[in-house]
């Protein structure tokens, strides 16, 4: 029974606020501050048992690590009384060379275990690890499923008055599963404290007796596990989330320009008019055909009808099939018109790099009014080009990356898989947020920044790298290749890049060096496939990141561009 | 404000765990070799090798009436566990992220243990220099009863440089090359192979600034307590002050400045590794 307390609570979090700085690598001057947790009040009873929800990089990871003492808060105030234990990250100071008996001392000694409670809580460890005739094996003769058993045997033999849960208790097989959760529920039959942090609302409705709803490091909710679970749910249907977040994502926004039935109807208010629409390539050529990577200029000439002001002129490109690539415009990289009077004029943009993979593009072409609320003249989807190359996978966006594997020769060796890469892309769309099949290959996926830290929001221009880490036991039939592809939130296939896999590999990384996406939120999937294109395993939907970029330039890309102009009747 | 006594009592709370870390280094580091832990003794007998033939040998350098290898090892092995030690916890709390990222506690230890494996491999290493002394027939010296003492000086200084350059390790990834080359400095700024009076011969006043280097004393303290007689070839200018107090003086600031930048950078240990 938990002890008495001359104040009724057992954990009390005031103001709680934790802040991280992000900066710019290539610009020092552009650095953000994140807050991770904001302003968080939380009062919790003992004997309660506390839900922790949220998406992922909601708080819910940095809240438990505050609690837990790992890390200290920016600001606030913690007040505990009781002993915290936490089953945050399994298996702290395992060793390999050392057998399963040394390191469940060593653990449970960092765990806060004495000596003589090690010994006496000894055979229950064992006993409930079921890994009585391993004991005196080295731990890397366990399985990596063996080693979480004997990690998690431990950590729930640990005395404690509030227990940290966080994700952890897919451990095992199901009749281990059970059995840790037939000791969480007897927990709960002691009357001990418990914060569980998880994405699966069954076991957070079944267990809780409060939830706490995370959403932006911000506490949303914190209630009744009902009402706090509709309102994640309504949080992660996305049309919900942006109606309480409209600052979060430009993608909404986007989806509304990219109208494609408006295609080919003028609009516009005629106080200017647009008179020809060149589309020119390097030489000052007109043509539609580009090569990958080539620069493209639109020249667009007009002329005014009646005075206007405050206009911006607006260069849009998007896919044939509607998607919104980049539609910059001479508001948002700063340049003002007060007033042009009635004449000629003329404007021009210059992509200095058409960072698209091949395929059929539209340009829309507009001059608008300060606010963007109504053209003078606006000429949607009118004009067409043709990026010439191969694409069967329908990828958005040609990105730079590479692969960052120490001396595999084969990685020089060209890969033709492009055509077929289309079967897998097409077949993952039924896989959306889960992961494949029982057959787990993917351990996980890290996205993490230059300095190595994990992360899950990234600045425009930063480096991105992606970690796929692969469960060790696993043995693939040979040769088996690796796909790592970038997803916007709305399901559009950005990027894709696939290398054949070494022997043994286990841990697969791919660095985006300067990642030019816009505001956003996006996935990182990863495909394991054989030579016959049969998935493997795939993540698919389920680890994303956001990118916070100065920018508001409508689109998923940033393509580096100059404007020019001249009018005969300016103020 | 830091409480000296507090923080002792701390680590002495932390025992088990300290002794658990070390232990468990040693055996994962020695469990394969066919030698085991026998290396934690060939390797500095190697290199007293290469020394000895370097300048006992070849640049003939006068150790008193010891012979080279006692006077040598007898500053060697103290100067391995000082500099081992130090160059090893300096990374140790950044090694270790994994546990200071997932669980909380007296983030010390890691440090402490590292230190702890070290003078584990000192008491090893003594038998050696005994074994040397016998078959020398180097008189014991009668004030060995105080090696104990000299031992805990040497640690403590050891645990107030390793608190201070771990902890600043996490922030500033460049201690540890800086302290590389300290270390590699200091090493000829203490008489570990050549005599005190060498560095006499050049001033007398350059020798009080020397001792200045709290390892210079330790070490001289070391052989007081180890080698019979050795009281003799101290030069005059050195006094109980430059021998004992100025090194207690030293170590109880650098552990005090230890204990301090290690307590003010723990907190945010876990958002920096």
């Amino acid at each position: 029974m938990p002890i008495l307390y001359n104040d009724m609570y057992i954990l009390e979090l005031k103001n709680i606020e934790k802040k991280f700085i992000l900066k710019d690598v290539d610009n020092p001057y552009f650095g953000s501050e994140i807050y991770a947790l904001k302003d968080i009040n939380i009062k919790v009873q003992p004997g309660q048992i506390i839900g922790l929800i949220g998406r992922n990089g909601s708080g819910k990871t940095t809240l438990l690590n505050i609690i837990a003492g790992i890390t200290s808060p920016t600001s606030g105030e913690i007040k505990i009384n009781g002993k915290v234990s936490c089953l945050i990250s399994l298996g702290v100071g395992f060793q390999n060379e050392l057998s399963g008996r040394e390191n469940i001392y060593l653990n449970a000694s960092l765990l806060g275990m004495s000596k003589s409670e090690i010994k006496n809580k000894f055979n229950e460890i064992v006993k409930f690890s079921e890994l009585k005739s391993f004991l005196d094996l080295p731990l890397h003769s366990y399985s990596q499923g063996m080693k979480m058993r004997l990690a998690f045997s431990v950590a729930i033999n640990v005395d404690f008055d509030i227990l940290l849960i966080d994700e952890i208790i897919s451990v095992g097989d199901i009749s281990f599963q059970k059995k840790c959760f037939e000791k969480i529920e007897s927990f709960k039959k002691e009357g001990k404290t418990m914060i569980v942090a998880s994405q699966s609302m069954e076991l957070i409705e079944r267990l809780c007796d409060r939830v706490i709803l995370l959403e932006k490091g911000e506490l949303i909710k914190y209630s009744e596990p009902k009402e706090a679970i509709e309102n994640y749910l309504a949080i992660l249907a996305e049309k919900k989330f942006f109606e309480l977040y409209p600052h979060i994502s430009t993608i909404d926004k986007i989806k509304w320009w990219a109208k494609k039935e408006e295609w080919g109807t003028r609009l516009g208010s005629g106080g200017a008019q647009i008179t020809n629409v060149e589309i020119l390539n390097a030489q000052d050529k007109n043509t539609d055909t580009f090569n990958p990577g080539e620069a493209m200029k639109v020249k667009v000439d007009f002329i005014v009808k009646r005075r206007i002001r405050e206009p911006h002129f607006g260069v849009a490109i998007f896919r044939e099939d509607g998607v919104y690539c980049y539609g910059p415009n001479t508001s948002f990289d700063g340049y003002r018109f007060e007033e042009i009077k009635e004449g000629k004029g003329y404007f021009t943009i210059t992509y200095k790099k058409l960072n698209l993979m091949p395929g059929d593009y539209r340009i829309s072409v507009g001059i608008w009014d300060k606010l963007e609320n109504y053209p003078f003249d606006y000429l949607p989807g009118f004009y067409k080009f043709q990026i010439i190359g191969n694409n069967d996978s329908n990828a958005l966006l040609n990105l730079e990356y590479k692969w960052d594997s120490k001396n595999l020769d084969f990685l020089n060796e060209p890969l033709d898989l492009n055509k077929e890469i289309k079967k897998i892309v097409y077949n993952l769309n039924e896989y959306w947020g889960k992961q494949f099949g029982d057959n787990k290959i993917i351990r996980r996926i890290d996205l993490v920044d230059k300095k190595g830290l994990l992360r899950d929001s990234f600045s425009y221009n930063e480096t991105l790298i992606v970690d796929v880490e692969l469960e060790d036991k696993v043995y693939l039939e040979k040769p088996f290749f690796i796909w790592v592809g970038i997803f916007r939130d709305d399901g559009v296939y950005c990027h894709g890049a696939f290398r054949k896999l070494a022997e043994k590999e286990r841990e697969i990384r791919i660095i985006y060096p300067h990642i030019k996406l816009l505001t956003g939120r996006y996935y990182i999937s990863s495909v394991i496939f054989n030579e016959g294109m049969l998935i493997l395993d795939c993540c698919h939907g389920i680890y994303h990141f956001e990118i916070y970029t100065h920018r508001k330039d409508h689109g998923t890309v940033y393509i580096e561009h100059k404007w020019k102009w001249g009018f005969d009747g300016k103020i | 404000m830091i409480n000296l006594i507090y923080e002792i009592k701390k680590i002495f709370i932390n025992r088990q765990i300290i002794w658990n870390l070390a232990i468990n280094q040693i055996k994962a580091k020695y469990r394969y070799p066919v030698l085991g832990i026998m290396w934690s003794m060939l390797t500095p007998l190697f290199l007293s090798v290469i020394f000895l033939i370097a300048f006992g040998i070849i640049m003939k350098i006068k150790t008193t009436e010891y012979p080279f290898l006692v006077y040598f090892l007898s500053g060697m092995f103290p100067w391995i566990y000082f500099s081992a030690s130090v160059l090893e916890a300096c990374n140790s709390v950044v090694q270790n992220n994994n546990l200071i990222k997932s669980v909380a506690f007296y983030r010390q230890n890691i440090p402490l243990s590292c230190i702890l494996v070290n003078l584990i491999n000192f008491f090893f290493n003594l038998p050696v220099l005994f074994i040397f002394i016998l078959i020398f027939k180097i008189k014991i010296s009668l004030y060995i009863i105080l090696l104990p003492f000299v031992l805990m000086l040497h640690t403590l200084l050891i645990i107030g440089i390793s608190l201070i350059v771990s902890s600043l390790q996490v922030r500033i990834r460049d201690t540890r090359y800086i302290l590389e080359l300290l270390v590699n400095a200091i090493f000829f700024l203490t008489p570990v192979f050549y005599p005190l009076n060498m560095i006499k011969e050049i001033s007398s006043d350059f020798l009080k600034i020397y001792m200045f280097n709290p390892m210079a004393s330790i070490i001289t303290l070391y052989r007081i307590t180890i080698l019979g007689g050795y009281t003799k070839y101290l030069p005059a200018e050195i006094s109980y002050f430059n021998l004992i107090f100025l090194p207690l003086i030293i170590t109880f600031l650098l552990l005090y400045l230890g204990f301090f930048i290690f307590n003010k950078l723990e907190p945010s240990f876990a958002d920096f590794i």
